[in-house]
């Protein structure tokens, strides 16, 4: 992916300005990564933040010609993400926001007795471990000691011989990741009420 | 709450280590406007380090710009006057390209898992139940507990009656020796609401349910009598004992809290001990039973013909509490329940009627749910586990087998 800092950022601007779709494209694919993962890590949901993604540039678009005056394209795009992310959540219910943060929870522990749901479920574990495994290798180590060996933040930053800054990122991102997994490649609706179920257990 | 209490939540928020609780109160921190400044700062924190970001996928990032650029070509608020009118500018002719593109971009993107159409279209969604009661008072009166204000709301002799919050009730006793008359709160269908008793005694009631009782508990018991379902926290008296009237059946309580379920529509009446003790009564008589029960324990009478006289009373010697409860923490809890009981649930939350077409489906489903999701929300999981569900006008569901 193209730097953007290599980019005359006021050259960019202008020809988007103009109608320019490759600059567009360009600036999008630079920033459309971040804007959406902080909104996914905020969020917990990836729906949202995709939305949430989307307004922020269809925003610009809509005003690329008034964009020819911002200074600091990443401080612009930073400030709209996090002011839309704010509005966003601050609209939700506290019931509908929990009810969704629970629903995309990622839980390791093994699951229910229900012979008849096993197979189900064996399904959903399997996905979940392909997801985990999909994890950047610090990551997965982070996130595995936290959630399968239950060890604390400070256990892991001196296993792992990192900070305990480091080991909250790991897990942030872990989770986050996972989140998003499960809901492109998994059973959403099972997920939900296993999800669930185990929380209340 | 001040800053630092604030980011300490945010970060057991973004580790998912949040509780219930906390989570509750972090989310009434994005009201108050101090605190915005910690929601960005915790975000600047995330933005600024690349190693948290990646998550999107070449693929979502293709699509959401597919979108977005879709989304320009039919917002006819572009400005034209000195402008070339949009249709004739290179956008145009380019996201016309791409509006074809996104459609199958965005199908291929978001359907990958099939989804079933089945439900609704021209069923308006249905909301979950929520805190909704009328109270009758001792001459009459029905006042609407749902569109009351908080505070003072009756008096009954010397009893106040108080409506503490959206969905909870108390009743405080005055000077004794004020008149006592009866008075019946009782929640529709889709209500639930929760009741102080003048002796401090607990009430939570479920959907189409009622208790009746009366407003100063004089001599030596306190008898209530209630309809429904509801969950009973009795306050502890050594002068005063306390007895429920359910359907016929009568359960004398020493300092406890407990459950009962006593539906007129169930074939039996289960009442569970959480803690304390009880003694569970079939209605007087010759035949009558009665089985004390130690918690953790579930008496089940069943019921046949208008009362429980003579019924047999069985008792369960462990029981699964949580599950038994599990509607007064706002969540349906399906483990293992036969399917005609989880539809009566659903009738009694969501105000419905509930028809088979071809006979009961012979499933059971497992599991637990977030009790405040719509109807349609809810149907939606369920129809996963292959059952048909059909919504015919705005109050009818229709099931059907697979």
């Amino acid at each position: 992916m193209p730097d953007p800092q290599t980019y005359n950022e006021r050259e960019l601007l202008l020809r988007i300005a103009e109608g320019d779709n490759g600059a567009f494209d360009l600036m999008f694919r630079s920033y459309w990564d971040h804007v959406f993962s902080v909104a996914l890590m905020m969020t917990k949901s990836p729906d949202l933040a995709d939305d949430i993604g989307q307004e922020v540039f269809f925003a610009f678009l809509r005003d690329r010609e008034k964009m020819t005056e911002i200074r600091n394209l990443k401080g612009f795009l930073h400030t709209s993400v996090k002011f839309l992310v704010h509005k966003r959540l601050r609209r939700l219910r506290v019931e509908e926001a929990y009810t969704q943060y629970m629903s995309g929870k990622v839980f390791v522990q093994p699951l229910y007795a229900s012979p008849e749901k096993a197979i189900d479920m064996k399904d959903l574990q399997k996905t979940l471990q392909k997801g985990i495994e999909s994890l950047p290798l610090q990551q997965r180590r982070a996130f595995k000691l936290s959630r399968e060996e239950g060890l604390s933040h400070e256990a892991i930053s001196i296993k792992m011989g990192v900070s305990k800054k480091t080991v909250k990122d790991y897990i942030v991102r872990a989770i986050a990741f996972l989140r998003n997994y499960l809901a492109l490649h998994g059973d959403i609706a099972l997920y939900l009420i296993w999800a669930i179920s185990l929380f209340q257990k | 709450m001040t800053s630092d209490q604030l980011q300490d939540l945010l970060e057991k928020y973004l580790a998912d280590t949040i509780t219930e609780a906390e989570f509750r109160q972090l989310w009434s921190t994005l009201d108050i406007s101090e605190r915005d400044a910690d929601w960005y700062a915790a975000m600047d924190s995330l933005l600024e380090n690349n190693e948290l970001h990646g998550l999107s996928g070449d693929a979502r990032m293709e699509s959401a710009l597919l979108t977005i650029k879709a989304k320009l070509a039919n917002d006819h608020s572009i400005p034209t006057a000195k402008r070339t009118h949009f249709l004739k500018r290179a956008w145009f002719r380019y996201a016309a390209i791409l509006l074809l593109m996104a459609g199958t971009a965005t199908f291929l993107y978001l359907h990958n898992r099939p989804q079933k159409e089945i439900i609704v279209k021209n069923s308006a969604d249905i909301a979950p139940g929520g805190n909704k009661a009328i109270l009758t008072l001792s001459d009459g009166r029905t006042i609407m507990l749902d569109s009351a204000a908080n505070g003072a709301l009756a008096q009954q002799g010397n009893t106040k009656i108080l409506k503490l919050n959206a969905g909870s009730l108390a009743y405080q006793s005055g000077a004794l020796g004020g008149e006592a008359g009866y008075n019946t709160i009782s929640t529709p269908r889709g209500g639930k609401y929760q009741i102080i008793l003048p002796d401090g005694t607990k009430i939570w009631l479920n959907a189409a349910s009622s208790i009746r009782f009366p407003t100063v508990f004089a001599g030596n018991s306190r008898k209530v009598e209630m309809t429904g379902e509801a969950y009973m926290e009795v306050a502890k008296s050594a002068k005063q004992s306390f007895t429920v009237k359910a359907n016929g059946v009568d359960i004398q309580v020493l300092g406890t809290s407990f459950n009962i379920n006593a539906y007129e529509n169930e074939t039996t009446l289960k009442t569970t001990l959480i803690s304390g003790s009880i003694k569970v009564m079939s209605a007087s008589g010759p035949s009558a039973e009665a089985v004390t029960l130690k918690p953790g324990q579930q008496a089940i009478v069943s019921l046949s013909g208008q009362s429980a006289r003579g019924q047999t009373i069985t008792t369960i010697p462990s029981i699964d509490a949580k599950q038994v409860m599990a509607w007064k923490n706002d969540v349906f809890d399906f483990e293992d329940v036969d399917f005609e009981e989880v539809m009566r649930q659903l009738e009694r939350w969501y105000d419905i009627e509930v028809v088979y077409k071809k006979g009961v489906p012979d499933i059971r489903f497992g599991g637990k749910l977030n009790r405040n999701i719509s109807l349609n929300d809810l149907l939606e999981i369920l129809e996963r586990t292959e059952v048909h569900f059909k919504r015919e006008g705005e109050r009818r569901l229709v099931v059907g087998q697979p």
